[in-house]
């Protein structure tokens, strides 16, 4: 047995580029979507475009009204974002804890990560579809 | 410092000059394509469900496709507990695939729309 002179630091190294690319480029996206928002106000009608799921269906999917939303939370009215989207916020608790998680596994610390069994993905679909037959009712106060 | 030797290009006899990197041997491992699945070992570790994408694409884009990415996610510890290693990672593979997707019919339909609104001239809708 020889061994190959391939298997080079690589598997744990702490600091690697490849294990900070998750986090900052999350982070970076994350930032720029906040800045794209603050540039083109999403609640002027078609300022950031028009979401094809509305275009087809008519319908509001689960994801509707979440550009209003970060707007909102970006200009600090919580109420507002909720208003737009209930699940916004919930979902992005989800990720901000996914991305901390991500910054711990780069800076070698084990941290426990957000739900993610195929239980709490089965509750999510379940969920999801409840969210988006109730939000789409007459009257619902639901509605983006 | 390493105290490994660069190999040497020009000797003719170092079995890691040209060709494939030794990574000890392919003998035993999974031969022919279509063989059955049944008792293989793991490749690598159990693979992330991958549904931070699925979350992503569904509250923060739109479209099914994030619902479908949702539900391949769901599939793969279920996989990987069975035995069917290598079912698991397709299922995240294509938890992030129809994630992949979702964002991008969503950006391509935005952005079409914005360089449409401009180019006849509406605004708004």
């Amino acid at each position: 047995m020889t061994s190959p002179p391939i298997t080079t630091a690589n598997s744990q190294g702490a600091r690697s580029p490849a294990g900070w690319r998750t986090p900052v480029g999350g982070a970076a996206l994350a930032l720029a979507g906040v800045g794209l928002v603050l540039l083109r106000d999403p609640h002027r009608e078609g300022a950031l475009g028009i979401c094809p799921s509305l275009l087809l269906t008519g319908g509001y999917c689960p994801g509707c009204g979440s550009l209003r939303g970060v707007h909102d939370l970006a200009t600090g009215q919580l109420g507002e974002a909720v208003g737009h989207n209930l699940l916004l916020v919930p979902a992005l608790v989800w990720l901000v804890w996914w991305w901390v998680v991500q910054v711990g596994a780069t800076t070698g610390r084990r941290l426990a990560g957000p739900p993610s069994s195929a239980r709490f993905c089965w509750l999510l679909v379940a969920g999801l579809a409840v969210f988006t037959i109730a939000r789409n009712l007459p009257g619902s106060p639901l509605a983006p | 410092m390493s105290d490994q030797y660069p190999p040497n290009p020009q000797d003719p006899y170092d079995p890691n000059v040209g060709g494939q990197p030794g990574y000890g041997s392919g003998y035993g491992q999974g031969g022919y394509p279509g063989a059955p699945s049944y008792g293989q070992q793991p490749n690598g570790p159990k693979p992330d469900n991958n549904l931070v994408w699925g979350i992503l694409a569904t509250v923060l884009c739109c479209l099914p496709f994030g619902i479908v990415s949702i539900v391949k996610a769901s599939k793969v510890d279920g996989l990987w507990n069975s035995g069917q290693f290598a079912a698991a990672q397709q299922a995240a593979a294509d938890a992030k695939k129809w994630a992949i997707i979702s964002a991008v019919v969503g950006l391509t339909v935005s952005v079409g729309y914005i360089i449409l609104a401009v180019l006849v001239g509406v605004s708004g809708a």
